[in-house]
């Protein structure tokens, strides 16, 4: 089935597509999604929980707590679906049993080499109560795109499901068990998240090494002396950058030029229909999109920002280790200088690491997993763990370590921050307080760390901001209770902290 | 995402055909989760019994 249905060979390999059977050569097996939500509607019990979003949700406004209360949900409501260019005469969610799905994807290696790597994706049913719908029972796997190697073309596997999703945005007869009767069963992809490879893949986007790194933002990345890896600083003063080069010097971080749906799709069709290779190859760079993407014929979706970041990626895993390698003289391949006075002295690091280990003896284990030795056990690190050394022990542990106090202050700035950011319930001022906040501490790290270029991560943070709002990105939001927040945090699939959380997957 | 990747290391069990065994799995694991719902069964192969009370205590004699 496809675009790709009658060809006999591949378009990128041109290998045969049969064998001298007639017979296919690989195949992919994909899970429809249609039988699976019918089921789930034939089931009394499920059928009440997925009443979840019609009515225990209630939006209060001014709060977020739950998907339900973002921008981009709620504009829906009052929006008529669109199937192939064709306006249907009902609003997106207009019955209460419509079912809102994320769909998220990732890249893992199946073999300890790590050489290989093959691409699950699956389905989030967001009708169903916050803390039970990213239980591994609830969660629906649509399939795995099969490895070796990463897919050229990823929409060519997702096509079986963008037409699943097209006919449920039309509507399937359906079986109701609450009210006992036939029914048009409807249901919209709402979110798709994962880590930053994998919703490049999705969104046919360059990634974060191309020149333009944000794929909410239209910031311009610049190379650093001597190193091939583009950085995004605010402040560009200073700076050798090529004579290609065309941003301004000075981003604002109030304002960065934000990508938005229209301007994207407009893009994405620019590059596509460029008339030469050349063309397309010079358009695709200078805009950092590699062409359309099989998702953008979902009216649900909207680009780029039913594609958040995703905050245990970001924060957990890149931008809280990325600041202790700038404490450790370690981040990359700049010359940190011995006296830089952000560098802890190895001694003190060790001291540190050590109180770290041997904090784990008297730490309840209800507050997840013990913290390795931060020094020299910092490989054996996972999200739950950079999560709670930086929120409960780091703030302590690095009092009075540094040389000036000011780094522990901006520490302990972002630490309130992300506080904020864990909280069940988002109140509109607190939004308010992230967005200075943040910009606050971009600035700040900008000016005390590294005055010429500046880590994507720590910028990424401005763009959190945005998504909270239109998206609420955090599936921390969805947490029962504050201390397995962080394994919701891991994009989450069970709430049992006990239950094998223990190293990385 | 990450703790889905998590269960489906163990469950790749080919080493020859890796990936179709993974698919297989993972359409198989669906479709076990339909008939559950379909028909409100439980075939998770859990044991629903109460785990078993150790009983340090007598009528007579009571341990403290």
């Amino acid at each position: 089935m496809g675009p790709y249905d009658s060809l006999d060979q591949c378009l990128y390999c041109k290998e045969p597509r049969h064998n001298a059977d007639g017979k296919p050569r690989q195949t992919f097996k994909y899970t429809p999604l249609i039988p699976r939500l019918r089921a789930a509607h034939a089931n009394k019990a499920r059928a009440q929980q997925m009443q979840y979003r019609a009515q225990e949700h209630h939006h209060v406004p001014k709060k977020t707590t739950d998907v339900f209360d973002s921008t981009h949900y709620r504009d829906l409501l009052h929006s008529k679906v669109t199937v192939d260019g064709k306006e249907i005469p009902y609003n997106f969610f207009s019955d209460s049993r419509d079912i809102a799905l994320g769909l998220s994807t990732d890249g893992f290696a199946p073999f300890k080499k790590r050489k290989q790597t093959t691409w699950p994706f699956i389905f989030v049913n967001y009708n169903l109560p916050p803390d039970v719908r990213v239980h591994m029972g609830n969660v629906m796997e649509a399939g795995t795109i099969p490895g070796p190697k990463k897919p050229k073309d990823a929409d060519s596997f997702f096509f079986p499901a963008v037409q699943e999703l097209k006919q449920l945005e039309v509507g399937v007869v359906a079986f109701d068990s609450l009210s006992n009767s036939l029914f048009v069963m409807r249901s919209f992809l709402i979110r798709v998240f994962g880590d930053i490879p994998a919703i490049s893949m999705v969104m046919r986007v360059k990634g974060h090494n191309g020149t333009r790194p944000c794929r909410l933002c239209n910031i311009i990345g610049i190379g650093a002396p001597g190193t091939k890896t583009l950085y995004v600083p605010l402040d560009r003063h200073n700076l050798e950058f090529g004579a290609t080069y065309t941003g301004p010097v000075q981003y604002d971080a109030a304002s960065l030029p934000l990508r938005t749906h229209l301007e994207f799709m407009a893009q994405v069709h620019e590059v596509q229909n460029s008339a030469t290779d050349a063309e397309e190859r010079k358009l695709s760079q200078k805009y950092g999109i590699k062409g359309i993407p099989l998702l953008s014929t979902l009216s649900s979706l909207s680009f780029p920002t039913s594609f958040p970041y995703d905050f245990m990626h970001m924060i957990w895993e890149n931008l809280i280790p990325n600041l202790v390698l700038f404490w450790t003289g370690q981040f990359k391949d700049f010359d940190h200088g011995e006296d830089a006075d952000y560098r802890l002295m190895p001694t003190v690091w060790e001291a540190i690491g050590e109180v770290c280990g041997a904090s784990s003896r008297t730490i309840p284990s209800a507050f997840g997993a013990p913290t390795p030795n931060v020094a020299s056990e910092k490989y054996q690190f996972s999200a739950e763990n950079w999560s709670f050394w930086t929120l409960y022990l780091a703030p302590s542990l690095l009092k009075g370590r540094f040389r000036n106090a000011r780094y522990h202050k901006h520490f302990i700035e972002l630490v309130q921050l992300l506080n904020i950011c864990l909280q069940f319930e988002i109140k509109d001022e607190e939004i308010e307080t992230l967005q200075v906040g943040m910009i606050k501490w971009v600035q700040d790290y900008e000016r005390y760390v590294r005055p010429n270029s500046g880590c994507i991560f720590a910028y990424m943070l401005l763009c959190t901001v945005d998504s909270i709002i239109v998206l609420t990105p955090n599936d921390s939001l969805l947490a029962p209770s504050r201390f397995t927040s962080f394994c919701i945090l891991r994009e989450a699939l069970s709430l049992l902290v006990q239950c094998g959380l223990i190293g990385h997957f | 995402m990450e703790r889905y990747c998590g269960t489906l290391l163990p469950a790749i069990k080919s080493r020859r055909f890796p990936y179709a065994n993974l698919s297989n799995h993972i359409s198989d694991t669906a479709l076990i989760k339909s008939i559950e719902l379909m028909y409100d069964l439980d075939l998770s192969f859990k044991a629903n019994r109460p785990p078993a009370k150790k009983a340090y205590s007598t009528p007579e004699c009571k341990f403290l």
